[in-house]
């Protein structure tokens, strides 16, 4: 296994946290399936398309995709989602729907084209023997901050006390005075600035079009069914399915690899049926 | 853990199908657009002339296959200028431009208004194979001369049915053999989206290696819209080929060029493709091999002519030649011979005739076989930049490419 194939795995890793973890927030705080996911994400990729093109620089371009897509988000969550909360089947329709109306509205605003984008890092670095391209490894650190950030919020801090508490027992939490609402507006729209970030994140990959991400939407729920309610439990569950797929890929052909990670989860979620949430109390 | 999960396994459901469905409507491309079609008329006079001729020209006008339209029409509209302008026809040509919308059924439609009501002599069919489905049997039922001006997979046969761009047998082979011949193309990496056409043309390659005693080293696919090319760049790397034949579909290919030029090691392997890497970035092409039958900077007279007729025609808006609009051009002049040679317009006539005539375009001479093929000249170029800029850079001109059997017979049934 060369150093190319491990950081491969790792880099693919990274790129599936970073897509996974605002599905994880709204669907662990909320029991909401946003399919409106890919839909942010694109808003946040062609956010930063239009921030780089007036010459701002591309760091910017994360902050200013990911507050862009955060409150679109908000708007969504106190138009549509507040009034079909534990509507599962509604809140799924829903939220494809609008994702149906985002890519069309930005197939009228900028034409079917695929645009090239570059993001803050480019070419290859080098460390001694080892190069690999600088732009993955950015992402590779960008997903360790990200998770050491939520585990720290979540394990540390009022906000992480208080979203704990309305992800246990909302009813509960309410009754102790918990302002429930706001608590899902705020998870919500973080849940959708995540998703932006995403979406810039993924650009200088991929060319920036309407339906960028979409192909990581099944990668990225069966991670989260993996994952549970735990930051830990996202972490291993993108590891298991990113690492799962680098391997088969490389061993065997792409195309088994993506058959993989549906046998992969199907097979976990069938001993772990409440994702590795199960498997750390047990153990 | 009061969670259900069903409701998630319904939403995986959903999002698989619609999926799915997306990627059958036209080999991953998304049409979702049905622009209502319309018809615009550009009149050569005012009246329709008595003895006049009505040319219809179908294209995506809208939707996803419309910014390539343009091309398409300075080019036969220069073509009918031309022809007017040397007095080939003695009337002049009504041009009716009718838009598919990208959607086969709209293409259904257009096709029959164009053949039934307005009375078309001829159509250009600027279109992808999906829209040519929708377009071609209309046109068949009635005899029109059908010119299809675009390179499309090939085995497509009918008396009206006039091919002017390469089919993969007549880009692949020349490819293959100058690749293994000229830049000494020895272990080979076939891959490529998962999709027909892409397999097709590996399948190809891999007969013509192996024929010239080169070797396959490994074969793989990528699933359509994949994002992450990481592991199989990593695997071609690996697989110690000389030569990665990469042809992925739309924007897959921008995504795996611009993977490929930022991943360590890939400058030693020499890419090759007979796909069209529309939309990457400049800089993520660095050394692609191609090969088509036209070029901008190819050097010659005819060439020439219609490079400058389009800068004079259209001034600053006249668009970058390239393969895509240079069919275009050669389908209008060689259907005006054909009519001149009939001396009629009469389908049946023109049909015959357009199997006898030559024109000397910007290509070299083009001449349909009996299966409405024609026999192409091929270039083979590096690409350093997006194609349809004109900055490739031409190493090889090869002999005349034929284009195989497309069936059995002469498509006459």
């Amino acid at each position: 296994m060369s150093t190319l194939t491990v950081l491969n795995a790792l880099s693919g890793v990274a790129i599936l946290i970073v897509i996974v973890s605002g599905l994880f927030i709204i669907l662990g705080l909320m029991d909401v399936i946003n399919l409106m996911h890919p839909g942010l994400m694109a808003v946040g990729a062609y956010t930063a398309l239009e921030v780089t093109r007036r010459g701002l620089s591309p760091w910017l371009a994360i902050l200013v995709g990911a507050l862009l897509a955060g409150i679109l988000g908000l708007v969504i969550e106190r138009l549509v989602v507040r009034h079909i909360y534990h509507r599962n089947l509604d809140t799924i329709l829903a939220t494809w729907g609008l994702a149906l109306v985002t890519w069309q509205v930005l197939v009228l605003i900028f034409g079917r084209t695929a645009y090239p984008y570059r993001g803050p890092v480019q070419g290859i670095a080098e460390f001694g023997p080892i190069e690999y391209n600088s732009y993955r490894l950015l992402i590779i650190g960008i997903a360790v901050v990200l998770v050491v950030v939520l585990g720290l919020v979540s394990r540390f801090t009022t906000a992480g006390l208080v979203a704990r508490a309305v992800m246990s027992n909302e009813d509960l939490a309410r009754g102790m005075g918990l302002n429930t609402a706001a608590v899902r507006a705020v998870t919500f729209g973080l849940g959708s600035a995540l998703a932006g970030m995403a979406g810039v994140l993924l650009a200088p990959l991929a060319p920036v079009q309407p339906f960028i991400g979409l192909s990581y939407l099944i990668p990225a729920f069966l991670a989260v069914l993996l994952a549970g309610k735990t930051v830990w439990g996202l972490v291993l569950g993108s590891a298991v399915l990113g690492v799962g797929q680098s391997i088969v890929s490389v061993v065997l052909s792409p195309i088994l690899a993506a058959a993989t990670l549906v046998i992969l989860a199907v097979t976990i979620l069938r001993f772990y049926p409440e994702g590795f949430d199960r498997l750390r109390r047990a153990g | 853990m009061k969670r259900d999960r069903n409701p998630i396994v319904v939403a995986l459901l959903m999002v698989m199908a619609l999926l799915v469905s997306a990627c059958g409507a036209d080999g991953g491309e998304t049409t979702t657009t049905t622009g209502e079609a319309s018809t615009t008329t550009t009149a050569g006079s005012g009246e329709t002339p008595s003895e006049g001729y009505k040319l219809g020209f179908v294209a995506s006008l809208s939707g996803p296959g419309s910014v390539f339209a343009d091309q398409g029409i300075q080019s036969v509209e220069l073509a009918i200028a031309q022809i007017k302008e040397e007095g080939i026809l003695n009337g002049d040509i009504e041009l009716i431009t009718a838009d598919d919308a990208g959607d086969p059924r709209t293409s259904d439609q257009v096709c029959n208004r164009l053949i039934n009501e307005e009375g078309v002599d001829a159509i250009i069919g600027f279109q992808n194979s999906a829209n040519r489905e929708g377009c071609l049997p209309a046109a068949t039922r009635a005899g029109t001369p059908y010119l299809y001006a675009t390179p499309y997979e090939g085995l497509e046969c009918a008396p009206n049915f006039f091919v002017l761009g390469e089919v993969p047998i007549q880009q692949v082979d020349p490819l293959v053999r100058f690749m293994v011949e000229d830049q000494d193309s020895q272990k080979w990496f076939l891959t490529g989206s998962d999709y027909v056409a892409m397999r097709g043309g590996n399948a190809f390659a891999e007969g013509v290696i192996d024929e010239l005693g080169a070797e396959v080293v490994d074969e793989q696919y990528a699933p359509l819209d994949t994002t992450d090319f990481a592991p199989l760049i990593d695997t071609i790397l690996r697989s110690g080929a000389d030569t990665a034949f990469v042809s992925f579909l739309g924007t897959d290919f921008i995504a795996f060029l611009q993977q490929w030029s930022d991943t360590p090691g890939t400058d030693a392997v020499k890419a090759a493709t007979f796909g069209i890497p529309i939309g990457a970035a400049d800089e993520a092409i660095t050394d692609l091999y191609t090969a088509f039958s036209y070029f901008p900077s190819i050097d010659n007279e005819a060439n020439d002519r219609y490079k400058a007729g389009l800068e004079e025609m259209f001034g600053a808006d006249a668009q970058t030649p390239s393969i895509l609009s240079v069919v275009n051009y050669d389908a209008v002049w060689l259907w005006a011979l054909a009519v001149q040679q009939a001396g009629t317009a009469e389908p049946d006539a023109v049909n015959a005739a357009l199997k006898e005539v030559t024109f000397d375009g910007p290509r070299g001479p083009i001449v349909f076989n009996d299966q409405g093929h024609p026999e192409l000249p091929m270039y083979v170029a590096i690409l350093n930049d997006e194609p349809l800029k004109g900055t490739e850079e031409i190493i090889g001109e090869l002999p005349p490419a034929d284009p195989g059997d497309q069936a059995d017979d002469d498509c006459d049934a």
